[in-house]
């Protein structure tokens, strides 16, 4: 048996996707402690759910059932990590230092980053924040009646690329199957040149969005809401009345300190190599998931297999992001995509299909057995990104 | 230590049965993901897949014949060769046939005039080559 | 306060990369900056001619070099 005074220490700040993910699989030859503000793990995207289905069921799960025995947890919240001197400091500046570190806390979400929203989230919700504010969308929804519905992106770095086009379908489904949809003008409004932001996407997007009815406005990034009056004001310089909005707030970086200081952004997001989640010269400390620079997608997937890299490099691979999404998207009425692309090519036009919504579905059910146990996903997953990588999707569907 | 290596080895597979279950019940209890599965599996069209299931698997039996196989595959050569366009003529030609019911008699001089045309003489050229080649 | 100008590097970035990079750095931007933004993606020439287009900005130049698009925005029309 190895000595455990024998294995070296890797610390992980952040118990989400990537951070489980990576402590799972470093746990045979490491002395692995993560370190969580809260002794659940959340599953975001079932923000979406609660939201525009009231579906609470796969939400959180407590980070120990997650973690596989040895993994060490610590419930607490990281004030500073500093990475000349190897040393991360807790709430309590109770301190701790490491061999490695692998930095992994998500994103703070502020309301307050676009003028009024923080009161708009308090009357309509919101589905990037809590699932305090999910349940308020439902709300809305169900019980909206007639008048203008908005859904407007404020910040395009948001969590979950798809998630305003995933919103704004669920709420056409809800209005629908409520048999109120004629008497509600549905808006999505976005700062991008077109409805999706990747061209390719858009042409399986586009056609979807104006099939049901969705009025998309361009160059709109909200900037100013005026709860008084009900306007939003783009950045753009252009007006838009709702009877009901919700905004995509405004996603930075994580509150931690981070030392040396140039080791995050303006925006509190951590400086990482987009191929080897190394921060700076560092070659003992990563920056994984939705708080790196590193993920060109914030999502779930993007953690994982930045997780799964940053364990074989650390083993002494040369294992490299490929820069591949594969953001499930729902459509409504039992339909799908995905959008799925890496850094050498834009997404794949993927078609909406029964099929596909129904491989979205068995992986949002099977995500906590995905967290538990990466040596029997590993193989399935490495088939599976294999099989779908864009290169192959490109030539199947043009 | 073995004994103890045992049952902790039997412990992390029911851990694992556990959390095997826990997935299952999850796609169990995700009704929009049953709903959409059994949309796909009862339709008419699954219906009438399984109602003709004999006919079927016989049929698939004959064609994966090794003699039949390869002429199944002599026939998609053949297909690919050919030309999309010419087809395309001749089943308007075909079609040209079908509506025109009544074929007016033609005079010789005007069968003369119509088989000097370029269009004309070429397919009859590709109707000679074929049966050339059927010949030999 | 001076007027500024800023680069705006989003080579690399396919789109959007480039317009939500120049959305970014035009929330901090005030009448009379100019922007310059560099950017490698093919589409973004139309796009940034939409964008001044919709937001009435003034495009000072738009012009390529080897290795990169450069467009030069003078920003009059914020609000």
């Amino acid at each position: 048996m190895i000595n455990m005074a024998e294995k070296k220490k890797f610390l992980i700040v952040g118990g989400g996707a990537g951070g489980a993910i990576l402590a799972n699989s470093l746990v045979k030859d490491f002395d692995v402690t993560v370190i969580n503000d809260s002794p659940y793990h959340y599953y975001w995207p079932q923000l979406l759910q609660i939201a525009f289905r009231n579906d609470y069921s796969n939400l959180y799960r407590s980070l120990s059932s997650l973690l596989v025995k040895g993994v060490n947890l610590v419930i607490d919240r990281v004030k500073k990590v500093d990475l000349q001197d190897r040393i991360v400091t807790l709430s309590n500046n109770k301190t701790m230092n490491y061999d490695y570190v692998a930095i992994a806390p998500g994103v703070t979400i502020e309301h307050k980053g676009i003028d009024g929203n923080e009161k708009l989230v308090e009357q309509y919700g919101d589905f990037h924040s809590t699932p305090q504010n999910a349940s308020k969308v439902f709300d809305v929804v169900s019980n909206m009646k007639k008048g203008t519905f908005v859904i407007a992106v404020g910040d395009p770095y948001h969590r979950c690329p798809p998630s305003p086009y995933e919103g704004i379908l669920l709420a056409d489904e809800v209005f629908r199957l409520r048999g109120v949809r004629n008497d509600i003008n549905m808006i999505l409004a976005v700062p991008y040149p077109r409805a999706y932001p990747a061209e390719t996407f858009n042409e399986v997007l586009e056609p979807i969005l104006k099939e049901r009815g969705i009025n998309v406005m361009t160059f709109f990034t909200a900037d100013k809401i005026d709860t008084e009056n009900k306007k939003i004001t783009s950045l753009e310089g252009e007006e838009l009345s709702y009877d009901a909005a919700i905004v995509v707030p405004v996603h930075k970086g994580p509150k931690i300190e981070i030392k040396p200081d140039d080791a995050i952004n303006q925006d509190g997001f951590i400086n990482a190599d987009k191929f080897t989640n190394q921060i700076l010269k560092y070659d003992d400390a990563f920056a994984i998931g939705d708080a790196s620079t590193s993920a060109n997608a914030k999502t779930g997937v993007t953690a994982h297999l930045q997780a799964k890299v940053v364990s074989k490099r650390v083993l002494g691979l040369d294992a490299r992001n490929t820069g591949r999404t594969n953001c499930p998207t729902e459509l409504g009425f039992e339909k799908g995509t995905f959008v799925i692309s890496d850094y050498n090519h834009p997404a794949a036009k993927v078609p909406a299909n029964t099929i596909n919504f129904i491989m979205k579905r068995l992986f949002a059910d099977a995500y906590w057995d995905i967290i538990r146990h990466p040596e029997f996903w590993d193989p399935i997953f490495d088939v599976y990104f294999e099989n779908t990588q864009p290169e192959v999707l490109w030539k199947l569907f043009r | 230590m073995e004994e103890i290596n045992e049952a902790e080895l039997q412990s992390e597979s029911l851990e694992r049965l556990l959390h095997l279950v826990e997935m299952v019940n999850n796609i169990l209890k995700d009704e929009e993901l049953l709903k959409a599965i059994s949309k796909l599996v009862v339709s008419e069209e699954t219906f009438l897949i399984i109602d003709r299931l004999p006919q079927l698997i016989k049929l698939i039996e004959q064609l994966t014949r090794q003699e039949n196989l390869e002429k199944i595959e002599l026939m998609l050569s053949l297909l690919q060769s050919l030309d999309k366009q010419m087809l395309e003529k001749l089943s308007n030609a075909f079609k040209a046939i079908k509506a025109e019911e009544k074929v007016k008699p033609m005079s010789i001089s005007k069968m003369i005039t119509t088989l000097s045309e370029p269009e004309v003489s070429k397919g009859l050229n590709v109707m000679l080559n074929l049966l050339k080649a059927l010949g030999s | 306060m001076s007027e500024a100008k800023k680069v705006v590097d989003a080579r690399g970035l396919s789109c959007p990369g480039p317009i939500t990079n120049l959305t970014k750095a035009y929330r901090d931007a005030k009448n009379g900056d100019v922007l310059e933004i560099w950017a490698t993606d093919p589409g973004f020439k139309s796009d940034i001619k939409a964008w001044i287009e919709r937001t009435k900005n003034e495009l000072v130049e738009l012009r390529e070099e080897k290795d990169k698009i450069i467009a030069i925005i003078k920003i009059t029309a914020k609000k």
